[in-house]
């Protein structure tokens, strides 16, 4: 089942793909231009797809059918948003707070979700945006966006 | 002469030396936390290394590859769970030592093992290479395109499971190379109007992306959080009190693993992984007593964990001579050389030779560090088992972030990081191996390069791609590679145990 999900994913990408390149100005004078690689890799995507959906049909088909798109499906638990929202959260909230300020924040908040208890997860918490901020910071000399208070 | 004293000079001074011992702890408690991978130790060292010397930099890398590949099979003995993909192959041997209370005696023989098969990839490296790269001077883009096609198509066909979705992997990576102006229309392609994509897609943040962000968010999509009932039995032994007896007894598994390693470690797109399971393979094959196999018998181990250090090194050809990667590692390593004004190709050994000594000199001496540190890391192993990842992933999370931010000093660069880390998340759930991906984005423009060079040099003329003797044989290889999977079949048929694991993915 989730084979065939992901095949039937690459022909819709392998599509789209090639729809894009086609758009793509082609070398005066000569046949192919900027969409011939593009191109090659959407036809790839597409067979490539095609195959898998194929393989998982048939597998599909040998299994009994119930059975497969029961056990092929395992639902993540929704914590799995939350390393992906804490990335957002630092790309809008860093330039407000301050680098240290949010990863302080982004870990504290990880913490807690994963049952560290309140003390020892504040005290990782900023210690590790102390350590990450002043190394890259101040030794490696990365611009991290300073926040109201200067850190 | 000078050049040698003048590259050994480079890695043997303080700092750097400072630099190798920093990057050994590093490597040592990343390959040996599972869930945490050599690749993914690189790809966090990275942004770190760019305040470094080149030459420092490279060492800090060399160093934590070896030292991460080695450490990998402690929990894999202490746990029964593989540090890194390279220690896979032959952990039911490795846990079936620590069961017995012998941890401490099978880890000195892998990190004995370890430190000989990464020096002897190291003289492969040191003899082949710069051969190699005088026989590379001939090369024309016919033969670079055939060689990027060679690596690509090892991650693909050499690959632990299935190919189509290595191929669908490689798609992805390709895909990606193809983002920012085309080079020879100069058009925007796939650019969605972003300033920043017009130069292409960084990797850094992609490998940051696939093999970090990937890793973390994998953690919090588990149910259950299974971190308690981590126990260790009890141990008994010192670390190197038996070595000498093992190494005499197998001592040709030790030859035969290095060789074998090195072997795979040249060819492009296949790296330790691979290796270690080739090379427990062949010994299982080779030996007189199979059956005893993956239940706690020294000779697979041996042979096993001289090949993946071997490989280590060996990758490493392929990657400064032609600039084609060996492995997921050589790929991030390949990036930091062009960053650092080492450009990789043929020349690297006129133009840059003191530097090519200095790395050559890294490489001993990183091989030899691994002893002090592994035995240190042996003996102080009951931390890395109570470290839990809960902790820990939190932070690796930031380090992403201020990392993927720290190559252009761009949010851009950390989008594309979250948005790597989602598809590999997506992709890797369905099985789908992340190396070719890494692969196709190194190896991409590689490709689309020498291809158009070609194809406007022979006017369109396919033929023209296999006449040259060289381009000839190189294209001959690829359809071997082809093949691997059928010979592998075919090999299997004639009552052979299985070559390829089932769940590793990467």
């Amino acid at each position: 089942m989730k084979d065939l999900v992901l095949g039937v994913v690459f022909i819709a990408l392998g599509i789209t793909v090639w729809v894009i390149a086609s758009d793509f100005p082609a070398v005066p004078g000569m046949h192919y231009g900027a969409n011939l690689f593009p191109s090659i890799i959407a036809t790839g995507m597409v067979i490539g797809g095609a195959l898998l959906s194929v393989v998982a049909l048939r597998k599909m088909r040998q299994t009994h059918v119930g059975e497969a798109g029961a056990s092929g499906f395992v639902l993540p638990s929704p914590a799995l948003l939350l390393p992906g929202l804490m990335v957002v959260a630092y790309i809008y909230l860093s330039d407000v707070l301050g680098a240290a300020l949010t990863m302080l924040l982004i870990m504290l908040v990880l913490l807690l979700q994963s049952g560290v208890r309140w003390l020892p997860a504040l005290a990782i918490s900023v210690s590790s945006a102390a350590v990450i901020s002043l190394s890259f910071g101040h030794m490696l000399n990365v611009p991290l966006p300073t926040g109201p208070f200067g850190f | 002469m000078n050049a040698l004293l003048d590259g050994i000079l480079l890695v043997v001074n303080f700092q750097t030396m400072l630099v190798i011992i920093a990057a050994a702890i590093f490597g040592v408690f990343v390959g040996a936390i599972p869930g945490l991978s050599a690749t993914m130790a690189v790809a966090l060292l990275v942004p770190v290394t760019f305040a470094m010397e080149p030459t420092a930099a490279i060492a800090a890398i060399i160093t934590t590859s070896a030292m991460a590949i080695f450490a990998g099979d402690i929990p894999g003995t202490y746990l029964n769970i593989p540090g890194t993909p390279a220690s896979a192959a032959y952990v039911s041997d490795c846990s079936a030592f620590g069961r017995q209370g012998r941890a401490r005696e099978c880890l000195g023989v892998n990190v004995t093992c370890s430190v000989i098969g990464g020096l002897f990839g190291t003289m492969v490296l040191v003899m082949i290479a710069p051969s190699l790269a005088e026989f590379a001077l001939n090369f024309s883009s016919f033969e670079y395109f055939w060689l990027a096609v060679l690596g690509l198509s090892s991650a693909v066909f050499i690959s632990t499971g299935s190919v189509i979705k290595g191929f669908l992997s490689l798609t992805v990576g390709l895909l990606l190379s193809t983002v920012g102006l085309d080079m020879v229309t100069g058009a925007p392609r796939f650019t969605f109007d972003v300033p920043d994509l017009m130069g292409g897609i960084n990797f850094i943040p992609v490998m940051i992306g696939f093999f970090a962000m990937y890793e973390v968010m994998k953690l919090y999509s588990h149910r259950e959080k299974g971190e308690a009932g981590k126990t260790i039995p009890k141990q008994y032994g010192n670390v190197f009190g038996n070595v000498p007896t093992h190494l005499k007894r197998h001592w040709k598994g030790v030859i035969r693993g290095s060789s074998v390693g090195g072997f795979i470690g040249i060819l492009p797109g296949a790296g330790a992984d691979i290796a270690a399971w080739i090379a427990y393979a062949i010994s299982k094959k080779r030996s007189k007593t199979p059956e005893s196999y993956g239940h706690g018998h020294m000779e697979g181990l041996v042979d096993a964990s001289s090949a993946n250090n071997s490989a280590v090194a060996g990758s490493w050809v392929p990657a400064l001579v032609f600039g084609i990667p060996g492995d997921s590692i050589t790929a991030i390593v390949i990036g930091v050389l062009y960053m650092k004004g080492m450009n990789p190709g043929p020349t690297i050994f006129m133009d840059n030779s003191a530097m090519a000594y200095g790395l050559f000199t890294a490489f001993f001496v990183a091989n030899l560090v691994l002893l002090p540190i592994g035995y240190l890391a042996i003996r102080s192993a009951h931390v890395f088992a109570v470290t839990p990842l809960r902790i820990l992933m939190p932070i690796i999370l930031c380090f992403c972030i201020v990392g993927a931010f720290a190559i252009n000093n761009s949010l851009t660069d950390v989008w594309i990081m979250l948005l790597c880390g989602i598809v590999a998340y997506l992709i890797a759930t369905a099985d789908v191996p992340l190396a070719p991906a890494i692969l196709g984005l190194v190896l991409g423009n590689i490709l689309e390069t020498n291809f158009m060079t070609s194809m406007i040099k022979a006017d369109g003329n396919f033929g023209a791609f296999i006449e040259r003797p060289i381009s000839g044989c190189l294209a001959l290889l690829v359809l071997l590679i082809a093949l691997f999977p059928l010979l592998a079949k075919l090999w299997r048929a004639r009552g052979n145990v299985p070559l390829a694991p089932k769940e590793v993915t990467e």
